[in-house]
């Protein structure tokens, strides 16, 4: 009888950094969220940061198939982005990028640096949710008066949450929107600037930092390796 | 050892400043509970906050803006954050899962607490359902699964303060909106007897909301 053997190598990467994990297993991190960058993207280029492995699980739109109403009820919170290791899940993506990045030295050199990422997140939380309801119709997500929300919800947003963004930078004077080197809410920032200068060339030229730390986060080589490999999206 | 020199600067009410309040309570940390009113607010206070708003924590004369911020920053120094990576994400998660709330049942809360115009009834009926299902059905999960009736692990944590702070609120305000969520009460009135929450409660300023 011939035997056919086959034999599955398996290759262990070593993270960069010393971890416990080294010699024990590697968490499984699998990553759950729709196919667009939307709140997801921000948890991708967290764990291609710190080089974490993960499984970017895409599920398609409800319109184009049954995945999410199906998976819907398995997640903690009937949402996503969902975190899943070993089987345990995360919900709620800052959570999830908080887990990751303290974790990997990504979240804010000392308690009250992180505080400012923290801080810099939710006003950014609060700017997305006011602006988001121009940005939307604009990207053609939702009907609506472009002109109209422009005026009411684009600009004042705009206009109440980037100088806020462009002094911290000038205040830094390290490139990084908090302390010395990158941390989450560089990642953050940087992602929505792409996706809103994409949408509207000009709209952010009023601030010149702000254009220019979007630069610099998206040289890191690790974050521009991950741009090159994803999905070409709008956001 | 030095201490650390903290000041809290919010408005005259509980609100979003409360849980804070209530960690330094519960941790016996002395602060400044600095109250701001509407008019002293913008006469003199705006521009001398980080990012013209508060609530903002002073640190050693350093300030710290957003409730969540100062919230996290105040419960990783004194112990209210879990004992695990993975339970102080959980605790991230219910916060943040309460502010989204939060934004969703605001446009009803606003116009019944008469901070906003516009028709109580019509705002109830779009927000209210749709925000308690964002958030209630969780949290009674976790506390039915929870033995130690903390929401997460087996201490009291941020989010037992955050959480406790707003079902007294609608307890107080929409009696009936969580009839379905026994739990929420019983966890309220678990962490209102901690001993000094309890002592904090007596003697804290009284305000609606």
């Amino acid at each position: 009888n011939v035997v056919n053997v086959k034999i599955s190598i398996l290759i262990i990467s070593f993270p960069n950094s010393l971890h416990p994990s080294i010699f024990s297993a590697m968490p499984a991190y699998k990553l759950y969220y729709f196919d667009i960058r939307g709140r997801g993207e921000v948890v991708r280029q967290v764990l291609a940061l710190a080089g974490v492995e993960f499984e970017d699980i895409r599920l398609p739109r409800p319109s184009d198939g049954p995945q999410w109403a199906e998976f819907k009820s398995k997640t903690s919170f009937g949402q996503m982005p969902v975190l899943e290791i070993d089987g345990k899940q995360i919900p709620q993506a800052f959570a999830i990028v908080r887990f990751i990045a303290s974790q990997h030295g990504l979240a804010g050199a000392t308690p009250f640096e992180a505080a400012w990422v923290d801080a810099i997140a939710d006003q950014w939380k609060d700017f997305h949710t006011e602006f988001s309801k121009y940005l939307f119709v604009k990207l053609g997500f939702r009907e609506g008066n472009e002109d109209l929300l422009k005026a009411e919800h684009g600009f004042p947003s705009r206009d109440n949450f980037f100088p806020l963004i462009e002094q911290q930078l000038q205040e830094t004077g390290s490139g990084f929107l908090v302390g010395d080197s990158v941390t989450w809410v560089d990642l953050l920032i940087a992602e929505a600037v792409q996706v809103i200068a994409s949408a509207e060339p000009g709209f952010l030229d009023a601030f010149p930092e702000v254009l220019k730390h979007e630069q610099k986060i998206h040289s890191i080589s690790r974050i521009k390796k991950w741009i090159e490999s994803r999905p070409d999206q709008k956001r | 050892s030095t201490m650390v020199h903290y000041k809290l600067y919010y408005f005259p009410s509980r609100s979003v400043a409360e849980p804070v309040r209530q960690m330094f309570a519960y941790a016996g940390i002395e602060y400044e509970d600095v109250r701001i009113t509407k008019e002293e607010w913008l006469a003199e206070w705006k521009n001398k906050m980080t990012f013209d708003q508060v609530p903002v924590l002073e640190v050693d004369g350093k300030q710290i803006p957003q409730s969540l911020a100062i919230g996290r920053f105040v419960a990783k120094q004194y112990g209210f954050y879990g004992k695990t990576p993975f339970e102080a994400a959980w605790i991230d998660a219910i916060a943040d899962q309460f502010k989204d709330y939060w934004v969703a049942l605001a446009p009803w809360f606003y116009v019944h607490m008469g901070y906003a115009e516009g028709d109580v009834e019509a705002a109830k009926a779009k927000c209210a359902g749709p925000a308690r299902d964002m958030l209630f059905p969780h949290l009674q999960k976790l506390l039915k699964e929870n033995k130690s009736g903390f929401l997460i692990g087996d201490q009291v944590s941020w989010i037992d303060f955050m959480i406790q702070e707003h079902v007294t609120v609608l307890e107080e305000e929409f009696p009936g909106y969580l009839k379905d969520y026994p739990e929420l009460f019983v966890h309220a009135a678990k962490i209102r007897a901690l001993p000094a929450i309890k002592a904090w409660i007596e003697k804290r300023p009284v305000s609606r909301g």
